[in-house]
């Protein structure tokens, strides 16, 4: 008897040995990403290793040419001055000062003092206190404290991004460091690794805009090519390219430009590091060149490519009614992704000249109220013709002003039209006409530029620490205050 | 103990009887010299004629559905042609990338190899064997322990009747149901037989191979061993007599053993990560079978008005009532109201319940004995089923081919009359085979699967029914589409769709509209099948 229940109590204590080496084994042998999926079940918190970002700087998509044929020094400053962030301090909307920063770097420094620096502006996007000063304490903060990192509020309501990871895509473009401090309301020691880390936990391959996630990781992943978002989706840039492609032409923002100029940087990227397969590498090398061929016949006489650029010819022949300014979308933006586009991609010179002068004349032509109704398309048009002489805004700018000091000028009262400053955030948005031609405003006098290098030497490349030094000085400055405001 | 003639039969022979005729031979004097255990009583011949007909009405009379069969051969045919298991979701191209557990690879493995010798009918054939297997060892437990054919046969109408709605798709389910009740009968023996050490870890793994339901199998090991505790300490009055109670001892031991051997899997610790988080896909909100158990649904009714038998039934049973009982009725019950897929699991428990305690409360009425002697048992009874079984074998689908198959016929031509359900987009496929669409394809998740098995091999549907492996958005695109929502004509632009294949009975608004859309012209119409195609094919017309 006594012996029967020993061995009973022996064979119940081996099962339970074998079972905790059974269990145990089993998680032993579980990859790190199943063991994370495990633990998250049983403890119902999210655990998530983020995709390693391996470097500290952005990658930089070099521009390709300096042809003062399609802009002139005098042209370009021109053009730059009217796009300078003259924003005025209250309510400063997130969208403008991306758009600014993206054109303008962060280490983008005015003579005037109505215009915001290029830290100015990366500090209103990263540091809740900066955001506060101008929104005031009853508005949503930008950036909130997630498990999963730092995440930047998007879509339609006051004082949000409009586009997701579109403040990150200009950040990166902008050449904001990894270790760029971001305080967000609950993680004041944050930084940019934390805001990408979020954007990749979120990043969903069929949300309706991935332009600029496409952007963001782009320059921040290479030589990886693969990364795996919240849902465990294990994405590459085969498919993020891919999802740029997908559809009509006409869906995406913009007027789906972005989607080409996001496509359009991937296969530079992919020069240099090999993210594509070379079936995909083809894929956009082909529908690339078919946004060429509609190029080719969209064009208008006096230069500009419309809206409904991708109806083809259609777009010619039967004009659709719509607000002119969407014309400097569209022309705008595909200067700005020929600028990075290898020769086979462009349509003739003349055509690209041509579009040039239609869109300087009618940036010059604005006054400053009116480009700041529509200053996201009009920042375009100010990056698109730098990265034409090579060069980039504040490069130019600080020369230019070096020869040409600022002189305090008239006012000019600014008023943002909301709904066309934020027609970027939908393809079928209907905006009221925005643009009035007034007299030019721009200076036009002669000026020199440095020599652009024709030959660049590497096509992509990580941000120059030197050129970037005082914007990443981390010190938190007041908001300027544009004095005619 | 061997002998069939019995005592009275013997006492009889010796009174003249006025009908004795010493010319014909009275074959109740022939003795049966058949082993003991081939012997089976009467009744044993009555419920495998019933068993068979649910074989054969499951086998001929419902018709192979149109939905998930169809995705699980899918799978099948891919790891059968690449001996692989994906690790990412390789059949729906919106879905590429996510991660894909597949619980069911054997089952789909084993569908597809029967299918490639004997076409569908080894799909009707495997999926009516469950059911009728399952009903089967079911009806049986409650005769045993009823000793009553009534209400075995009332326990087989009620369970019957409760699962009738979760029945009627041809899925790995199905199988995982037969082991549930495999399960469920052995918890409900009176005896224990030390066969269980063996056939309850091994039933487990192939169980977690074959479906993620295994979980379901623990949870009811779970709940039988704490409800043994409950009783324990409540009868006693002692914690300690946990600890010396050989039964609750057994039943830990199971669940361990089961739990220890469901981990022998290509998937090991993280197919339970998966089965545990499966029902919080948002995706299958949108699932009318993933939604709540409502009234207004057939399973529902028949849930309700089990419920209130059971209910009637417990307050007139005069047996014990084990807190096992309530907390499995309790617990599936309560999982079956979340979401009515699970209703699949509480329909044995009701059943199997209410028929041992109705049993036991007409045996108490009729004041008869609680355990009445054993029916006799002969082995022409176990004959009698052979023939019943033989019988029905060869009245379903399989039996037709092995038939035509014995000849030396096509089984081709037989097996092309196994039915497929009336929705299935059988002409729809054959059209697409013969003239491929390019790029993706819009289908309702229901017809996914069909269009991924018979139409081209390369064809890119927009999903289908593993509807847990499509990504959030994709999945709100695709139910914004299928219910015409705002600009659904401008999202199948912006998916790049050029052919859209949709039915005419659930979506014929869709169709309407389609047809009334001048970017769309109707290629194909055939058995309420429809196929659209854009008139500019998208590609083409960008680059024009």
């Amino acid at each position: 008897m006594k012996n029967q229940q020993s061995s009973k109590l022996t064979g119940f204590l081996a099962v339970q040995i074998v079972t905790c080496i059974a269990f145990g084994a089993a998680w032993l042998a579980l990859a790190p990403a199943q063991a994370e999926r495990f633990a998250e079940v049983v403890t119902g918190e999210i655990q998530f290793s983020p995709t390693k970002i391996e470097r500290t700087e952005p990658l930089v998509i070099k521009p390709l040419y300096d042809d003062p044929e399609v802009v002139s020094d005098e042209e370009l400053a021109a053009v730059l001055l009217q796009v300078q962030p003259r924003f005025p301090a209250d309510k400063l909307k997130p969208n403008h000062v991306e758009h600014a920063l993206r054109t303008w770097h962060v280490d983008a420094e005015f003579q005037d003092p109505a215009v915001m620096s290029g830290t100015d502006m990366r500090d209103l996007l990263l540091d809740h206190g900066r955001f506060l000063l101008s929104w005031g304490p009853d508005i949503q903060p930008l950036l909130e404290d997630r498990p999963t990192g730092v995440y930047v509020r998007w879509g339609h309501d006051t004082g949000a991004s409009v586009h997701h990871d579109h403040t990150l895509a200009c950040l990166s473009e902008a050449g904001v460091p990894l270790d760029q401090p971001v305080r967000s309301p609950g993680r004041p020691n944050g930084t940019l690794k934390q805001m990408i880390e979020q954007a990749i936990y979120d990043f969903d391959l069929d949300e309706r805009e991935t332009e600029w996630s496409a952007m963001g990781f782009g320059l921040w992943l290479p030589p990886q090519k693969e990364l795996v978002n919240g849902q465990r989706r294990k994405l590459n840039f085969d498919m993020i390219a891919r999802r740029q492609m997908r559809g009509h032409k006409t869906y995406g923002v913009c007027g789906g430009t972005h989607r080409v100029y996001s496509l359009m940087s991937l296969v530079r990227l992919d020069d240099e590091f090999d993210i594509l397969s070379d079936e995909v590498r083809e894929e956009a090398m082909t529908y690339l060149r078919s946004v060429r061929d509609i190029l080719l016949v969209t064009q208008y006489e006096d230069g500009h490519w419309p809206y409904n650029w991708p109806d083809g010819i259609a777009a010619l022949e039967n004009p659709e009614d719509y607000d002119s300014y969407k014309d400097v979308i569209a022309t705008g933006h595909h200067l700005e992704w020929l600028a990075i586009a290898p020769k086979e991609l462009h349509p003739p010179h003349e055509m690209i000249k041509k579009a040039a002068d239609w869109i300087i004349k009618n940036t010059t032509s604005k006054t400053k109220k009116e480009i700041l109704s529509n200053y996201t398309f009009y920042s375009h048009v100010g990056n698109a013709l730098s990265l034409w002489r090579n060069t980039r805004a504040p490069v130019f700018w600080k020369k230019w002003e070096a020869e040409h000091p600022f002189k305090p000028a008239g006012s000019d009262e600014v008023v943002v039209n909301d709904k066309a400053a934020n027609a970027e955030s939908t393809t079928d948005a209907d905006h009221p006409e925005a643009v009035v031609t007034e007299p030019k405003t721009a200076a036009t006098e002669s000026a020199e530029t440095t020599p652009a290098d024709k030959t660049p030497a590497a096509s992509v490349e990580a941000n120059d620490p030197v050129q970037k030094k005082e914007a990443d000085s981390g010190e938190l400055k007041p908001l300027i205050v544009p004095p005619e405001l | 103990m061997s002998t069939s003639v019995t005592e009275t039969e013997v006492n009889d022979a010796e009174t003249p009887d006025p009908d004795y005729d010493p010319s014909v031979a009275d074959v109740n004097m022939l003795e049966d010299k058949l082993p003991d255990w081939f012997r089976t009583p009467a009744i044993g011949a009555g419920f495998t004629f019933l068993i068979g007909l649910t074989y054969f009405f499951f086998d001929r009379l419902q018709p192979i559905t149109h939905t998930d069969v169809w995705g699980h051969l899918s799978y099948g045919r891919l790891l059968w042609e690449t001996g692989t298991l994906p690790t990412t979701e390789p059949l729906m191209p919106l879905s590429l990338g996510m991660p894909f557990v597949n619980s069911a690879w054997l089952s789909q493995l084993i569908a597809y190899a029967s299918y490639l010798v004997v076409g569908k009918a080894a799909i009707t054939f495997l999926y009516a064997f469950c059911v009728a297997a399952t009903l089967a060892v079911l009806t049986r437990r409650v005769y045993n322990r009823t000793h009553s054919a009534m209400f075995a046969l009332g326990g087989f109408a009620l369970t019957m009747w409760v699962e009738y709605q979760q029945l009627i798709v041809h899925r790995p389910q199905i199988v995982g149901l037969l082991f549930y009740a495999v399960l469920l009968s052995i918890l409900l023996r009176r005896e224990w037989s030390n066969k269980n050490w063996v056939v309850v870890p091994v039933m487990f793994a192939l169980w977690a191979n074959m479906h993620g339901s295994f979980i379901v199998g623990l949870g009811l090991l779970g709940c039988f061993m704490i409800g043994r505790g409950v009783d324990l300490v409540r009868r006693t009055g002692k914690v300690g007599s946990l600890l010396r109670d050989s039964k609750l001892r057994r039943l830990v031991l199971l669940t361990e053993l089961g739990a220890v051997a469901a981990l022998l899997n290509p998937y090991g610790l993280s197919l339970y990560s998966e089965v545990l988080s499966f029902g919080q896909n948002p995706n299958l909100l949108s699932i009318v079978e993933w939604q709540s158990l409502h009234i207004r649904l057939a399973q529902g009714q028949a849930a309700a008005v089990a419920g209130l038998i059971l209910f009637m039934v417990y307050r007139i049973s005069p047996r014990r009532v084990s807190t096992a009982e309530v907390l499995t009725l309790a617990v599936f019950g309560a999982a079956a109201l979340w979401t009515s897929r699970m209703l699949v699991w509480w329909g044995p428990l009701a059943g199997c319940f209410a028929a041992i305690h109705a049993g036991a409360a007409w045996r108490k009425w009729q004041g008869g004995e609680v355990s009445p002697e054993p029916a006799p048992r002969a082995s022409l009874w176990t004959i009698v089923m052979m023939g019943i079984v033989f019988i029905f074998f060869e009245l379903s689908h399989l039996g037709t081919v092995t038939l035509a198959m014995a000849a030396g016929k096509d089984i081709e031509k037989v097996t092309d009359r196994v039915p497929v359900s009336r929705l299935t987009p059988v002409a729809a496929a054959e059209y697409l085979k013969e003239h491929p669409p390019e790029g993706l394809v819009f289908c309702t998740y229901e017809w996914g699967d069909y269009l991924m098995w018979a139409g081209p091999r390369d064809m890119k549907v927009f999903v289908a029914s593993h509807c847990h492996l499509v990504p959030k958005d994709v999945w709100e695109d695709y139910m914004g589409i299928v219910q015409m929502q705002g600009s659904w004509l401008a999202m199948l632009k912006r998916y790049g769709i050029n052919t859209v294949v949709i039915d005419e009975q659930y979506r014929e608004p869709m169709v309407m509209r389609l047809y009334e859309e001048k970017e769309w012209k109707m290629l194909f119409r055939q058995d309420g099948q429809t196929i659209f195609q854009r008139v500019n094919p998208i590609e083409i017309d960008s680059k024009s």
